[in-house]
């Protein structure tokens, strides 16, 4: 999808149309631009830029602070029609996926023809411009809808994808990062066409496995399959503080959110954890993980922060100063025969009935509806 | 020092002490045992500083004095002895020889003023205890204990005293293992404390002095320390602090639902259902109908087992799930040819009782399906 966060916003609020829009949140704070409207680009603005620097290259800008369960509403009626179209999509991230073609011509015809029936339908069903690159492979599609942006279309011949890549910028080639880019270009290497003249044992000598990978992308062959969505392995959710904490109360009341919200997710996968992780990063930037597995998996808000608050006492001692806490859940079961216990003073119904009350009030109101009382809204 | 002794009466007093004595510990002085000679035998002495245990054995004491050895080693050579008499004479710098028949060895002591204080006792008895009772007691609840070294007050057994009556409960908060029996004397004082928390390893050490049935057992408390005593031999364990759940307020009185069955039949058919219960929870469900108990475990990764009792029983159809560890335990200390399952419904405690046993009682919670 084209600047999805912001095409959002766009159709949510036609008055956005043709203006630098940036979502983010408060440009005072410390946050990074998650999306910028080709409006805003034009100014040198990216993502993950910082909020603070987007706003000097574009004082004009507007900021907006984004809502990802609209993102996430969108982003499913996307794929609703996606998968009208084959049965065999990957999604790679709320607005990016793969389809299988193979064997879908008959009823979508070739894969330019389908390809141009989905962008059609997204844009009558949802409203927003998507732009599709077609090829051989997974790499040659995502480097060919690339390239293809804003609301176009690319289509590769089979063959022609070395020729295709040779002229494009080596960091154009999904795996090379700024880092690995910048080593490249100590290399000597600019285009992929550079790389792809490099020897097999040249590269693979400088970068060992990766240098195998590089080898055979900068020839436009992969074999990476595409997947169905996967079950998600774990949850987490972390914040960064608008200014470094020092007190230990804020940062466990900003723990209990997050715990709430992540045991919430948790909930709606049906599933129990039995791993919990705790992830502080200090004002200094050095960041500490700390796991611990419970006896029995649990999905309650109360066991994960109880278990979170206890590897934070344990790390968060003496001067220190937090810039960012999160928690992960993982080991994810579906819930076992659950043992119940003898001195329990409220029986184990009472505490799923008011889990259930607590979802349903979210599903209706908002997560925010309703929460613990030490869960502060502080830091986000 | 200087001392004759039959190898067999010594060889058990330092047997005695091995269990408490910490070969690798921080300090070396906890790897040894401490004898003192006295006028018609020697006191054997260990501590591990939480619990301390002390015997007195009959000995030819030619020279009093005391020294410390290393409990492992001495025991080692003690059991490969031939059944003579042993003669043990200090040397100088604490050196011992060790003498028996052509045999004689040397072992580097240590002084007895570097061993470590034996915890203070009390003699004065609160209640006292046949041998019998006391195993039994101990043997009937230990296992119900929690392994979780920081859930302090379940890692240990209650024990409380009331109208002549000595009541042991352990549980770790899953199931539950009740026993009362009588007590030979009871010193009933009603500003007297009436309950104390046994630690664990302190009973594992009970359970090896009481040899014979009929022996008796005092248990007193002084300050911080509990002490079991019988004759001349004492142990004595640290307190342990916490506060032990309100187990009477768990006891089910209304499980009107009675399936009575044999023991053994249902010790193996659960046994062998249990082989392919889930790893983790050991879940087998139990379904009772008319004068059948079938024993079920399925959907698990290991497998499914299915076993078919034949019992008497008229009541309403019931379906519940309990970890097949919990009933085995409590089954394997049962000494009646039936017991009774008492239950209420899938969502309460199931209460095993014995027909013949009124005084002794296991509850083990259901697993939620």
């Amino acid at each position: 999808m084209d600047a999805f966060f912001v095409s959002v916003e766009e159709t949510l609020d036609p008055a956005l149309k043709g203006k630098p829009v940036i979502v983010g949140g408060d440009p005072d704070g410390r946050g990074v631009v998650a999306a910028a409207s080709y409006e805003a680009r034009k100014y040198g603005i990216h993502s993950a830029m910082p909020l603070a620097r987007a706003r000097r290259l574009c004082p004009k800008a507007i900021f907006l602070r984004g809502s990802h369960r609209r993102y996430s509403e969108f982003s499913e009626r996307v794929f609703a029609v996606l998968d009208r179209y084959s049965p065999l999509v990957e999604p790679v991230s709320v607005d990016e996926a793969y389809l299988d073609h193979t064997g879908c011509e008959l009823p979508h015809g070739p894969a330019p023809e389908a390809a141009r029936r989905i962008r059609d339908a997204i844009k009558s069903a949802v409203g927003l411009n998507a732009s599709i690159g077609i090829g051989s492979n997974k790499l040659i599609a995502k480097v060919a809808s690339t390239c293809s942006k804003p609301n176009g279309m690319l289509w590769i011949l089979p063959g022609r994808e070395r020729a295709f890549l040779a002229p494009l910028s080596v960091d154009r080639i999904p795996g090379v990062g700024p880092k690995g880019g910048a080593e490249l270009k100590r290399m000597g290497v600019k285009t992929v066409g550079d790389l792809a003249r490099l020897p097999r044992e040249l590269l693979e000598e400088a970068f060992g496995k990766w240098g195998t990978a590089l080898y055979w992308k900068s020839r436009g062959v992969s074999d990476s399959e595409i997947l169905p969505p996967g079950e998600a392995k774990s949850i987490s959710h972390e914040t960064t503080f608008a200014e470094d904490l020092a007190d230990p109360r804020l940062v466990e009341s900003a723990l209990g959110y997050l715990c709430e919200k992540a045991a919430s997710r948790l909930r709606e996968t049906g599933k129990v954890a039995r791993c919990v992780t705790l992830k502080l990063r200090f004002s200094d930037f050095k960041t500490v993980t700390r796991s611990h597995t419970l006896p029995e998996g649990t999905a309650d808000d109360y066991d994960i922060y109880q278990t979170a608050v206890r590897l934070l006492r344990k790390l968060f001692v003496g001067r220190m100063r937090v810039r960012l806490v999160g928690v992960a859940l993982s080991h994810l079961t579906p819930p076992g025969p659950e043992q119940s216990d003898l001195f329990a003073t409220t029986p184990r119904e009472n505490w799923d009935c008011l889990y259930r009350g607590i979802d349903s009030l979210r599903d209706k109101y908002g997560f925010r509806a309703i929460l613990r009382a030490r869960s502060s809204l502080r830091g986000r | 020092m200087e001392i004759r002794i039959d190898k067999n009466v010594f060889y058990a007093g330092v047997q005695k002490v091995q269990g408490i004595v910490e070969p690798k510990g921080a300090m070396p002085i906890l790897a040894h045992l401490l004898i003192t000679a006295e006028k018609d035998g020697i006191n054997i002495k260990a501590t591990d500083l939480e619990m301390g245990i002390q015997g007195f054995y009959p000995a030819n004491v030619i020279k009093e004095g005391s020294v410390s050895l290393n409990a492992r080693k001495l025991f080692d050579i003690l059991r490969e002895l031939p059944d003579q008499e042993i003669h043990l004479v200090q040397e100088e710098n604490h050196w011992m020889t060790l003498k028996s028949g052509r045999s004689k060895f040397r072992l580097p002591g240590l002084s007895a003023d570097e061993f470590p204080k034996f915890p203070e006792y009390s003699e004065d008895a609160l209640m006292q205890f046949s041998g019998l009772h006391l195993k039994e007691m101990i043997r009937k609840t230990q296992f119900a204990t929690s392994p979780d070294e920081t859930r302090q007050a379940l890692n240990a057994l209650l024990l409380e005293k009331n109208n002549g009556v000595a009541t042991i409960v352990g549980t770790d908060g899953h199931r539950l293992s009740l026993i009362h029996r009588p007590l030979l004397k009871s010193q009933d004082d009603a500003s007297d404390p009436t309950s104390f928390l046994l630690p664990k390893k302190t009973l594992m050490e009970i359970l090896k002095l009481v040899e014979e049935d009929d022996a008796e057992f005092s248990f007193s408390e002084k300050g911080n320390h509990l002490a079991f005593i019988h004759g001349r031999e004492v142990v004595v364990s640290r307190k342990i602090e916490g506060k032990f759940p309100n187990y009477k307020q768990v006891v089910p009185q209304d499980n009107k639902l009675q399936v009575v069955i044999n023991k053994e039949e249902l010790l193996h058919a659960l046994k062998r259902v249990a082989i392919l219960a889930d790893e983790k929870s050991k879940m087998v469900r139990f379904e009772i109908s008319e004068d059948s108990l079938v024993l079920v475990s399925d959907a698990t990764d290991q497998g499914a087992a299915r076993e078919e009792l034949t019992i008497a029983y008229q009541g309403e159809e019931i379906s519940i799930g309990l970890n097949a560890r919990y009933v085995l335990d409590i089954l394997s200390v049962v000494d009646s040819e039936e017991v009774t399952l008492n239950l209420k419904d899938q969502n309460h405690s199931c209460l095993i009782t014995v027909e013949k046993d009124k005084d002794y009682l296991g509850i083990v919670m259901p697993m939620r399906l």
